[in-house]
This record gives C-alpha cells, structure tokens and sequence, in this order.
C-alpha cells in the first residue's frame, strides 16, 4: 500500500520523464529543415507527414475499431476538393478552408456512415470501395464544380498568421503542426472511454453491445473522425501541390495508405508513423533498382506478413504507457 | 418484490420452437438457478432477457418495466447484465480495461471531454479505475491489471468476466454456465463467491450444469427440456422430480 505522498512523487517523475521524451522528439523535429536537405528530400519528408495523417486516422477505424475500409482515399478526395474549390471561388484562406474541408469530409462520413456502418468484414469494405470510386468519378465528370480531369491548378498557398507559406521549410512545419494536432487528438481518444469502445467492438462486438456500447453510434462516430482527419490531409495537399486532379484519388491511394497501416501494426499509432515514413521512401530507395522496384514493395509487403502478421509494431505496449497504467494501479490502491 | 417476471415467453427459429410459453419470475435477493440436458433452450432464454433475440410471443417484465425486445445496449441500463457461456472476453485489452468497458454504461465521458481532458474526465477516469481495482480485489485479480485478458488462465477469466458484468452495477446478474471447465477446488471458491454477492443483495440467475453448485447454492430451480418447463421449485422436490430424472436419465432409469 503506497502512501498518498510516494504516490504523488511517482506520478510526478512519470510526467517528467514523459515530458522529457516528447520535448526530446519535438527538438529532433524542429531541426529538421536545418539539415540544408535539398528540395527532392524535404518533399518527400512533407509527403510523408500527409501520409501519417492519413495512415493514423484509418488506423483509427480500421486498426482501432476493426472496420475495415478501403475508401480511405475518398475522404482525402474530398478534403481536397473543398479545400481548393473555397480557396478559388472566395479566396478564403488555408485556415478556415482547412477547417471546413474536414469537417465536409466527416459530413460525407456521417451520411455514409449511418446507412452502411451495419454491415461488417467484407461488406463494408465493397461499400467503402465502391463509394470512393463514386467520388473520384463525380470528381473526374463534374466540370462545373472540379473541371473534371483538367483538373484545379492554382491553388493559393496557405497563409497562417500573416506568414505566406511558401518554402519547403515553411510548409514542413506546417505539416508537423497538423500531424501533431492529429496525433494527440486520436491518442486522446483512444485512451478514453471512447477509445476503450471502440477497441472493444473490434475485440468482441456482442460482448461490448452487451456491456452497453450501442455499436453502431461508435463506429459511426470512429467512421466520422477518420474521415474528418483524412480530409484535414486532403486540404493540405491541395494548398502543398497548389494542383488537384481526379487521378491523385484514385483506389490506389487508399491500398496505399491501408499497407501503411497494416506493415506498422494495426491498433499501433507509432506503427501508422512508421508505417507511412516507410511506405513513402521505399519506392524511392528502391530507385536503383529500376523496373524491378515495384516488385520489391509488393515482396516487402508479402515477406512481412507471414514474419510478423501484426505488423512492426502492433501488440506492442510501450513502456510510457505501462507507466501511465501502473498509474491508474497506483490510484486504486489507495 | 418481484424484479423479473416472464411471462409466456415462446422462441420460434422456424418450426423449431427453441423456448416454449415459458412463465418465471424472480424475487429481489434470489439465487435462481436455471438447468436442463444440452440443448433444452436456457442460453436461448439468457439471449431473450438480455434482448439479443427478440421473443416470439410472450413478455418480459423487469423491475416493473416492460423490456421485451429491448437493445442489448439498452438493457444493462436497465439494470441486466450478464456473462457468456464460451467466455467473451476482450482478449487485447487488460484486465481493468475490460473491466472499465463494463463501467461504460455507468459513465459518461464522451468525444469533447476525452479531446480536451476537462477536470470532469480525469475525475470521472480515476474514479472508474478505483472502482475497477476494488472489483478485481475481490475476485484475486488485482495484481493482473495490466496483464492481456487473453494471458490469464482459465479460471481468471471465467472470474474476470463476472466483475466485468458487476462493474455495470446489475440489478440482475445472469451468470451462464460459470463453472464449465473448473476444476472442483475452483468451483468450491466459485460457490462462495456467489454466495458473497448474495450476502450483499445481488440477484442472480445462474445456467449451470454442475449439480452440486447448484443444489447447494440455489433458493429454487427451474427445469427446462426441450424448451418446455417440466419442473420448478426448491432443490429437493427437484432431485426427487420423476420428469426431471427422465429428462437426464431417460425413461425406465
């Protein structure tokens, strides 16, 4: 039985020693445009960040909640697309196109959601599939609205606190601000009461309706939040490339950003990081090897599975959250 | 005062008439014990009370409310909760993690307390991991906190799963089949157990197949076979029921 005073202690040094971590990785990141890396690197390392946020919000539904989507892609669509369609009709500026093309993204998950999110396993993911090619035809037909597949060029670069992003630098920061706020939004989440429900639904659906979860609102609401942070994504990349067309959405992308996912670890916010940091440069670093690297992307996915099925870091708990744990312990004991 | 009663309850799958115009009721503070051969309709009955299937015919009136067809979701509100008979655990979370889903119809921590960790959630979280702790004590699991549910023997989890269903604060506890697989020594402890949340006022109805749980544990019985009740009453008007014995047995025995 641990005093009150050992016990306040303890928390104490856990959250120093917490704190200390994350002040540490936000230094290493922070410095990153010192390194002078040029033009084609800090591209990719941007790229990069979009991807986490993609792979970090499907992991939400996907790893967290169990419900497999494969329209992922649609979302992002979406987010970009309203995004750049108020930035050209009514010159509103990045920080209020960024907010509303999330917030249509987890709209158009919502209505979606409500009708579909019965369904299970492989229904949903045909729904999932078949919606997201809905919304890159819409996208590719619409010349009114998208101009189809000349698509939208132009887009203006986003403007934050009177800064005009302009620079590889500018926008790397920009984008770690987004994939920060992302990040601690959905580990706020999931370690709550939310989370807990939604882990729960991918672990025993029957089980957690019979403790009280409603299931369908859950996923719903775990549907809409990933939607809303893909679309977060999507309004970042129209302002980054500053030129939407149809075939940057394509099924494609959401394979892509699901093997993101998948090879980190479902369930695995540092997995979805990984996960995405790996899957951006692989094709990359398989440069050299010519017509045979998209052979190899495939044979490193298809070797990792059998390897390690859960991914690189799914079922893993880190010691933090141990920490935190041993915390909640520490408070029942009193 | 009567807290459950069912009257005429029927479950047709098709022609097969899983349960048959069953009549039960039970009073505040029973232990009601619920037995038959396999297959005679008591996990069918457990799924009606907790609304899983929707009855044929019949009504289910719990605590002087009407919850036929009620959503499971909705009936651990009203005051029903219950375990499984192939435990149904959350096998990637911990321990008090499972504990804490079964608290979620108890709080209320919803999408704008989590994102902006108010003082109303860290209260309401500390409050449900004490809760929790104090739960798991009773049942030796304390010191398994963090452990995976899926890495505890089998025993803990048949436990685990009850102070799951009494996180939710039941009015009624359905336990089904709760000693399947224990060894006698862990049913002894099982036994005792039931009897301490008895001792506290809990409900409880109990599917079980090991007789001498039941015969020792039980303020009355209900015999199910077929889907039909071909007997009630206390544990010794049962042992010596001439249909019951038939049902187990078979004729001539």
């Amino acid at each position: 039985m641990e005093t009150t005073v050992e016990h306040v202690n303890k928390k104490k040094k856990i959250i120093k020693r917490r704190s200390m971590i994350y002040v540490g990785v936000l230094a290493g990141l922070l410095i990153i445009p010192l390194l002078s890396l040029n033009n084609f690197t800090m591209r990719m390392v941007i790229m990069a960040g979009t991807y986490m946020i993609l792979a970090m919000s499907l992991n939400l539904i996907t790893g967290y909640t169990g419900q497999l989507s494969l329209g992922h892609a649609a979302f992002y669509a979406i987010g970009a697309y309203t995004s750049a369609i108020l930035s050209m009709r009514f010159g509103w500026s990045f920080l209020i196109t960024a907010p509303a093309a999330a917030l249509m993204a987890a709209l158009v998950a919502l209505l979606l959601g409500i009708p579909t999110l019965k369904l299970q396993g492989a229904y949903l993911a045909i729904v999932t599939l078949g919606f997201s090619e809905i919304v890159r035809i819409v996208a590719l037909n619409w010349m009114g609205l998208t101009r189809g597949p000349m698509g939208i060029p132009g887009i203006a670069r986003p403007e934050v606190l009177g800064y005009r992003i302009a620079s590889n630098t500018q926008y790397y920061y920009l984008i770690l601000a987004l994939v920060i706020i992302t990040y601690m939004s959905l580990y706020r989440i999931i370690n709550s009461r939310l989370g807990r429900a939604f882990i729960a639904i991918r672990e025993d659906d029957l089980a957690a309706q019979s403790m009280g979860v409603d299931i369908l609102k859950y996923k719903i609401l775990s549907f809409t939040i990933a939607a809303f942070f893909a679309g977060l994504a999507g309004s970042f990349y129209a302002h980054y490339v500053t030129y939407i067309d149809p075939q940057s959405f394509t099924f494609n992308e959401s394979i892509q950003v699901l093997s993101m996912v998948v090879l980190g670890g479902m369930g695995s916010m540092p997995g979805a990081i990984i996960g995405s940091v790996i899957l951006t440069w692989a094709p990359e670093m398989l440069r050299f090897l010519e017509d045979y690297r998209m052979i190899m992307y495939g044979a490193i996915l298809i070797v990792m599975m059998p390897i390690r099925p859960q991914g690189i870091l799914g079922g893993i708990r880190f010691k933090l959250d141990k920490e935190e744990e041993n915390q909640h312990e520490a408070v029942g004991s009193e | 005062m009567k807290l459950l009663e069912v009257n005429n309850l029927t479950m047709a799958f098709g022609g097969l008439k899983a349960v048959n115009n069953i009549s039960f009721h039970m009073e505040e503070g029973e232990i009601i014990s619920l037995i038959g051969p396999n297959g005679a309709g008591k996990t069918t009955f457990f799924n009606m009370l907790t609304g899983i299937y929707i009855p044929t015919e019949g009504s289910i009136v719990f605590n002087g409310k009407n919850i036929t067809g009620t959503a499971p979701e909705k009936i651990i509100k009203e005051g029903i909760a219950r375990t499984f008979q192939n435990i149904r655990l959350f096998p990637h979370m911990t321990v008090l993690e499972n504990v804490l889903v079964g608290m979620h119809s108890r709080s209320h921590n919803g999408l704008f307390h989590s994102l902006f960790r108010t003082k109303k959630f860290y209260q309401e979280e500390k409050r449900n991991a004490y809760k929790a702790k104090e739960l798991l004590a009773t049942v030796n699991l304390a010191d398994k906190c963090n452990e995976y549910a899926k890495n505890l023997a089998y025993g803990q989890q048949r436990r685990l799963e009850i102070v799951r269903a009494l996180a939710a604060q039941p009015k009624l506890l359905l336990l089904d089949e709760p000693a399947a697989g224990m060894n006698p020594q862990e049913t002894e402890a099982l036994m005792k157990y039931i009897r301490g949340l008895k001792d506290k006022g809990a409900t409880i109805l109990l599917i079980e197949h090991d007789m001498k749980l039941v015969m020792k544990i039980s303020d009355r019985i209900y015999v199910l076979d077929h889907g039909v009740k071909i007997a009630e009453g206390l544990s010794k008007d049962i042992q010596n029921n001439q249909d019951v014995i038939e049902a187990y047995l078979g004729k001539g025995a």
